[in-house]
C-alpha cells in the first residue's frame, strides 16, 4: 500500500534526543506503528475484502495503559487521518468507516479498561474494542452502501471480530510483559 | 500498465500541484459528488474520477472495483423494493433497488478515486494535530528504513528491538510542507473541476 510516504522526511527531524519523552512523543511513534501495522496487514490475503486481522489496532490496545485520554484520543485521529493519507481514501467512504470503527473501538477499550478499573484482560478489552467497531460499522454500512442487506454480513463480521480481537489482546499481553521499550515508556511518563 | 510508467505518471501529477490546492479541490468535488442526484451524471463523474485516479498514478484496481460494486449492488438486489424487472432463480431484480444498488457503488467507488486523485503524500494539516501527524510519518520513515529483521517466530523480541531503536533515536519532528508553486493551467484545471462538480449539481 504504502509506496511513498508524506515529504517531512528525516532531513527534516531536529534532534532533540536529549529533551525527556513526551505523551506526544509516544503518541507520534504509537502513529507510526499503526501506519507500519496498517501495510503489514494490507499485504495479508483476506478471503473476503472487508475481514481484516485489526492489527494495525495493537498501539491503541497498548496505549490504553499508556496514554492520558487526550493524547489517546489523538493517537486514534493520527491513525484514521494518517492511514487515509497514505491510501489516498481520505475523502471516501473507507475513511468514514475507518474514524467511526477506530473511535468506537478506543473509547470501548479505555472505559473497559479504565471504568471497570482491573477487571478485565487485556484480550476482553481487544474483543470489546473489535466488536464494537465492527458493529459501529455495520450501522455505517447500512445507512450508507448496503441498506438493510447488512444484517446479513452482520454475524460473520462480528464473529470475526470476536477471534481476531481475541488474538490480537493476547498477543498484546505478551509483548505489555515482556518488551523492553513498554516498561521504559510506562517509566517515561 | 507498467510501474515505471505509473512511477512517471506520478512525479507528473504531484509536480504539477500543491497538496493543500488539490485536497481541497478533491474536497469540494467529494461533496458536490456526494449530493448529486443523477445516476447519469454520477456515472459520468465516475468516469473522470477513475481516468484523474489513473493520471495521478495511484495503484488503481478496476478487478476490486468491479467486485466491491457488484457485491454493493448485490446487497441492495436483496431487499426488494419497486418494480420487478427480471427473476434471477429466487431472487427477484426489482428496478429501485438496482438503480440505489448502482448509485451507491457508484458514489463509494467514485470517493475513493477522486480521493486517491486529490490527496498527495506531501499534505500537511495545519496546527499541533498536523504537526503530530507529520511526525507519526518522520517515525514510519524510520520503521521503513529499520534494518533489523522482524520474524514470526520472534515476533516480540524483533518488534520490541524496533520499538527500542527509534526509544532511542533522535526525537522526530515533521518539517514545514514544502511549497509548490502551480502553473496556470494546473490552476484552471483544479477551478473548473469544482466549478464543473458544482454546476452539475442544478442539471
Amino acid at each position: 500500500m504504502p509506496t511513498s510516504t508524506p515529504r517531512p522526511t528525516e532531513a527534516a527531524a531536529r534532534d532533540l534526543s536529549a529533551e525527556p519523552r513526551t505523551p506526544a512523543d509516544i503518541t507520534a511513534l504509537l502513529g507510526a506503528f499503526c501506519f507500519f501495522l496498517s501495510a503489514v496487514e494490507y499485504m495479508i490475503p483476506k478471503p473476503l475484502p472487508f475481514m481484516r486481522l485489526g492489527i494495525a489496532n495493537l498501539p491503541i490496545l497498548l496505549a490504553v495503559d499508556l496514554l492520558p485520554l487526550p493524547w489517546y484520543l489523538a493517537l486514534a485521529l493520527v491513525k484514521v487521518v494518517g492511514m487515509s493519507v497514505i491510501s489516498g481514501s481520505l475523502f471516501s467512504y473507507v475513511a468514514l468507516f475507518s474514524l467511526a470503527g477506530t473511535l468506537t473501538a478506543a473509547i470501548a477499550m479505555w472505559a473497559a479498561r479504565k471504568v471497570i478499573r482491573g477487571s478485565v484482560s487485556a484480550v476482553g478489552v481487544s474483543m470489546l474494542g473489535a466488536v464494537a467497531s465492527n458493529a459501529v460499522q455495520i450501522a455505517i454500512a447500512s445507512a450508507v452502501v448496503f441498506g438493510e442487506a447488512a444484517r446479513l454480513i452482520a454475524p460473520p463480521f462480528l464473529a470475526t471480530g470476536l477471534v481476531t480481537g481475541a488474538l490480537l489482546g493476547a498477543f498484546a499481553e505478551t509483548f505489555a510483559a515482556k518488551s523492553r521499550w513498554y516498561a521504559r515508556a510506562r517509566g517515561a511518563l | 500498465m507498467s510501474a515505471a510508467g505509473r512511477a512517471a505518471r506520478r512525479e507528473r501529477w504531484e509536480a504539477c500541484f500543491s497538496p493543500w490546492a488539490l485536497a481541497l479541490a478533491g474536497a469540494a468535488v467529494s461533496a458536490a459528488y456526494l449530493f448529486q442526484r443523477s445516476l447519469m451524471v454520477k456515472a459520468l463523474m465516475f468516469l473522470c474520477f477513475l481516468g484523474a485516479a489513473l493520471l495521478s498514478g495511484k495503484k488503481v484496481s478496476l478487478v476490486a472495483t468491479i467486485v466491491v460494486s457488484a457485491g454493493i449492488v448485490a446487497a441492495n438486489l436483496l431487499v426488494p423494493v419497486g418494480r420487478v424487472i427480471a427473476v434471477l432463480g429466487p431472487m427477484r431484480i426489482t428496478e429501485t433497488a438496482l438503480l440505489d444498488g448502482v448509485g451507491k457503488a457508484l458514489v463509494f467507488e467514485g470517493l475513493m478515486y477522486v480521493s486517491k486523485a486529490s490527496v498527495l503524500p506531501g499534505l500537511r494539516l495545519p496546527g499541533r494535530f498536523g504537526a503530530l501527524v507529520a511526525s507519526a510519518f518522520v517515525y514510519y520513515d524510520r520503521i521503513v528504513e529499520y534494518k533489523g529483521r522482524i520474524r514470526p517466530a520472534t515476533l516480540i523480541e524483533d518488534a520490541d528491538r524496533l520499538m527500542l531503536e527509534l526509544w532511542e533515536a533522535p526525537r522526530a519532528e515533521g518539517g514545514p510542507e514544502t511549497s509548490r508553486p502551480m502553473g496556470r493551467s494546473a490552476k484552471a484545471a483544479l477551478i473548473a473541476a469544482v466549478a464543473l462538480s458544482l454546476g452539475l449539481l442544478f442539471v
